[in-house]
């Protein structure tokens, strides 16, 4: 009994990890096709925002809005200076962005420090069996699965999210039916940056907080959303994020978190053999 | 004048395609315009819609300079586009293709009217867009423009890669279409006898130029049509 928890728990916590760092890239690269080297440090920048705010005296819930509204604003503003010259440019987009995470980093390490003060995981532990788990690292997964139903339900039941689809798959022809196309670029990708800010500011309480904030997310979040596929991103970055974190989560809990890591890659690489186009289009196949 | 493009210049990069092109349409005109593959008429067509630049020259509609203003803006004034390849949406349902052209002019969106024209589309609502065949593909693009009440299509080969029985119907639906709502039409075909036979006025593009006005029965003359068209 106590075995079975403790793998569910650090299978619920990989899968959260997966899902929720890979939640603005879903966007962003997904369908966007942005490849968004700058992910990790708008991350970064949602959990500066929750610490800044939470050590002014800002309870957590309201200090991760903020940090939402935030890296949005960025974001939209990154959009317009930057990301908007290059949409359909892989390699461009990939150095330019780049540059952005090391300027957001790096300028972080010169006006901050090289660490913030860290802020207290809320919502205490519990016991089973004589071990001890954290409440909020539950709570994770949860906020994970429910942000993706959200969006999912924005994209695919909402006018607006019809006017993104269509947007990113026929720009030319979504502008020919009174869409500004502009402006939707500039909100997805706000909407992208706000998700990822969201995650950092979810993960700050777990982890110190300094400008490499981001590193430890940015590979997770690419191979999530890679092997999730674009067929379906919402359906593919469930079952991404499942598979990966069943088999991060059962070598971490054998061998610990670096195996853990390092087969996260191995088996991503397995699945992009298998499945070139990612799992989301294996089940697209199917159901044609 | 309802439709006006005066001396209109527009191209790819440094390449000029559309060269000092002028065209005058009434309300209620289907004016087709005809032309070898490569002329420049997509071009013209592109041009007119907003998704290339003009280079130099007009776009009047209803009196209103056009030529600077961003695609969805002419497409929200009442102007539909159906494009060559028609453009369908592949991964949104026919529904979700159909109500994206509420996006276009204003007014509510005739459902019942375009189904009662194309029966096809209400049978595939659900379906992706991608998955219909190349004539159910051409009336879901020409409904999807209907559904937003335009006041001005511009149609660039809707009968492209479409069996002739729906070629038929298309021209049709078309003909009523202006008939009955006075919908101003300007149609790029190669499909010469349906196009001549609900046209108003005719225009033939050479080499990125508009040539002469030619009538309709001077094009039923297979020399003048070899002339102009090499067919
Ligand atoms: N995207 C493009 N970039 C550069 N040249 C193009 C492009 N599209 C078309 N052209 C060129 O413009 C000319 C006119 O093309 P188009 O307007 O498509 O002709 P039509 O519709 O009359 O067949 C052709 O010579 C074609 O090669
Ligand atoms: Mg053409």
């Amino acid at each position: 009994m106590s075995t079975i928890f403790s793998v569910l728990y650090i299978y619920l916590d990989s899968l959260a990890f997966l899902l929720l760092s890979a939640l603005g890239l879903i966007i962003i690269l997904g369908m966007m096709g942005v490849t968004n080297m700058a992910h990790g440090e708008f991350m970064m920048l949602g959990a500066y925002t929750v610490s800044l705010s939470c050590n002014a005296g800002l309870p957590l819930a309201p200090a991760v809005l903020l940090a939402t509204a935030t890296t949005g604003l960025l974001g939209m503003a990154t959009e317009r200076l930057i990301i908007r010259r290059f949409y359909g440019n892989l390699l461009q987009s990939l150095v330019a962005t780049w540059g952005l995470s090391l300027v957001l980093s790096q300028g972080m390490l010169i006006l901050m420090g090289p660490s913030l003060p860290g802020v207290p995981m809320p919502l205490g532990g519990f016991g089973v069996a004589d071990k001890s788990y954290a409440s909020y690292r539950l709570l994770l997964p949860a906020i994970g699965v429910g942000v993706l139903l959200l969006l999912w339900v924005v994209l695919f039941r909402t006018r607006a999210g019809m006017k993104i689809r269509a947007t990113m798959q026929n720009p030319e022809i979504a502008q020919a039916m009174g869409v500004n196309v502009k402006a939707v670029y500039l909100l997805t990708f706000g909407a992208g940056s706000a998700l990822a800010g969201f995650a950092g500011a979810l993960y700050a309480p777990t982890t110190v907080i300094g400008p490499l904030f981001g590193n430890s997310f940015l590979a997770p979040a690419f191979v999530t959303v890679v092997v999730s596929g674009g067929a379906d991103i919402i359906l593919g970055a469930a079952m991404s994020s499942g598979a990966l974190g069943a088999v991060e989560g059962s070598f971490n809990y054998l061998f610990g978190s670096v195996t853990g890591r390092m087969c996260l890659l191995v088996a991503t690489m397995f699945l992009l053999r298998c499945f070139p186009a990612g799992l989301s289009d294996v089940l697209n196949r199917r159901r044609r | 004048m309802f439709f006006q493009v005066k001396e209109l210049c527009s191209g790819y990069g440094a390449i000029g395609i559309v060269m000092d092109v002028s065209l005058s349409v009434d309300k209620g005109d289907i004016c087709v315009i005809l032309g070898r593959n490569g002329v420049g008429k997509t071009t013209l067509m592109k041009t007119l819609i907003g998704s290339l630049k003009v280079r130099a020259g007009e776009i009047r509609f209803e009196g209103r300079g056009m030529e600077r203003m961003p695609t969805h803006a002419r497409a929200r004034l009442g102007i539909a586009y159906v494009p060559q390849g028609r453009g369908i949406f592949s991964d949104l349902t026919v529904e979700e293709n159909l109500r994206m052209g509420e996006g276009i002019g204003s007014g509510k969106p005739p459902y019942d009217e375009v189904f009662a024209y194309f029966p096809r589309l209400r049978e595939r609502l659900r379906q992706k867009g991608g998955t219909l065949s190349g004539g159910e593909q051409s009336q879901l693009a020409l409904g999807r423009a209907l559904i937003g009440n335009p006041r001005l299509a511009l149609l660039d080969e809707p009968s492209e890669g479409v069996q002739p029985n729906i070629v038929d119907e298309m021209g049709e639906v078309l003909a009523r279409l202006n008939r009955e709502t006075g919908l101003t039409i300007i149609l790029v075909e190669q499909n010469i006898e349906y196009a001549l036979g609900i046209a108003t006025t005719c225009r033939i593009m050479a080499k990125g130029r508009l040539v002469e006005e030619v009538g309709k029965d001077e094009l039923s003359d297979p020399e003048t049509r070899r002339r102009h068209l090499a067919i």
